[in-house]
């Protein structure tokens, strides 16, 4: 699998039905009948996986609205679209 | 033959039997749930004594004929649940103990052996009532459907809590297969249920065995209480893909806690006082 670009624009497969908590949110796949639980991190970028957002704009919209990061974000947003990918919840690999 | 009714949310059952089963049918599982009526619901049992034998009908049809009147009360059991869950086709079943205080209900989700029947003990005889022990019954709008069938004592319970003599006992299979010894111990001997009307979801718990003594109670994120929801829930296919909404509505709408605990019974008088002021306080955050 390739390395993931900044420029590379995720999106998270349309036929997965996600739910909002409060605190994150569920990701269902009917077909595999398998859960993802996403903590408020995953989730946001989760919404965020649309097709039209980059790698760099998401962590863009991840530094501004986020200040719980001890670490760089920049790694938590590759890591988490890499875990999106590698779980097959995205339409584009 | 006196007839009782069964009603539990949507759904009725009626029971027919003469006199001497009758005795043993009001102290079986479902002695806190038994009305007396006049008129047979549509699903009808009988229970009957032919050629020394017990014989019990389903709408007219036999099925079971046993010498053990135990193993006809166990048939009726689970003929009963599934034909009051099948009438209830909205609302979701789950593996946990369901107690409300106050009119808030709490359902207390658990594998076997976790504590949930040790647990409705402890908060019966603090006040609490009853809903159901071993799996509730929850609808769209957040209630809890009363189920509250006698309380199923196990082996590591026996010597824990009074079993009045005479009871009969029920031989059921255990967590791994093995055949073990229960008894059906009617609530009303620790305290009150409520049969009579649902009760608003306010709290979630999780329990989970603690090997050390004393308990740990904690506040845990909706979004993993969503995994553990899901593994205690029976009959998730029966309603379709709305049973996700279900699920994400109770969720968002209600405390949800994690208790990890040896045995609620084995606790000291202090902790126990504890563990019910603590829950208490769930209930007046929900």
């Amino acid at each position: 699998m390739e390395k993931i670009e900044p420029d590379f624009r995720p999106t998270v497969r349309p036929d997965l039905p996600f739910r909002e908590l409060s605190d994150g949110g569920v990701v269902y796949d009917y077909r595999t009948d398998t859960l993802h639980s996403l903590n408020t991190t995953a989730a946001y970028i989760w919404a965020l996986c649309d097709g039209h957002h980059t790698i760099a704009d998401i962590v863009a919209s991840i530094r501004e609205n986020f200040n719980q990061f001890e670490t760089d974000p920049d790694n938590e947003v590759y890591q988490i679209v890499e875990k999106f990918r590698t779980l097959n919840l995205l339409s584009n690999v | 033959m006196p007839i009782y009714k069964i009603q539990v949310g949507a759904g009725a059952v009626s029971l027919e039997c003469n006199h001497p089963v009758a005795a043993g049918v009001e102290a079986s599982v479902f002695s806190a749930l038994l009305n007396p009526t006049a008129v047979p619901a549509k699903i009808h049992y009988r229970i009957l004594m032919q050629n020394d034998r017990l014989t019990l009908f389903r709408k007219n049809r036999l099925t079971h004929r046993n010498r053990q009147f135990a193993r006809i009360i166990y048939a009726l059991e689970w003929q009963i649940v599934n034909d009051l869950i099948e009438q209830n086709k909205t609302a979701l079943k789950l593996h946990s103990a369901a107690l409300t205080y106050r009119n808030n209900g709490f359902i207390f989700c658990g594998a076997p052996s976790t504590g949930k029947t040790s647990l409705a003990i402890l908060l019966i005889q603090n006040g609490w009532q009853l809903l159901s022990d071993e799996f509730a019954l929850l609808n769209a709008d957040r209630q809890i459907i009363p189920f509250p069938r006698n309380l199923i004592i196990k082996p590591h319970l026996h010597d824990k809590v009074t079993i009045p003599a005479g009871l009969p006992v029920f031989r059921l299979y255990g967590d791994s297969g093995e055949k073990i010894e229960t008894h059906y111990l009617s609530p009303l001997l620790f305290g009150s249920v409520k049969a009579d009307a649902s009760a608003p979801l306010k709290g979630i718990v999780f329990l989970e065995k603690k090997e050390q003594t004393g308990f740990d109670l904690q506040p845990i994120a909706r979004y993993a209480g969503f995994r553990l929801l899901i593994q205690h829930l029976f009959n998730r296919n029966q309603i379709g893909q709305q049973w996700i909404d279900f699920l994400v509505d109770w969720l968002n709408s209600c405390p949800l806690y994690c208790l990890k605990i040896s045995s609620p019974l084995e606790l000291s008088p202090a902790e126990q006082q504890a563990l019910v002021e603590q829950l208490i306080r769930i209930h007046q955050h929900a």
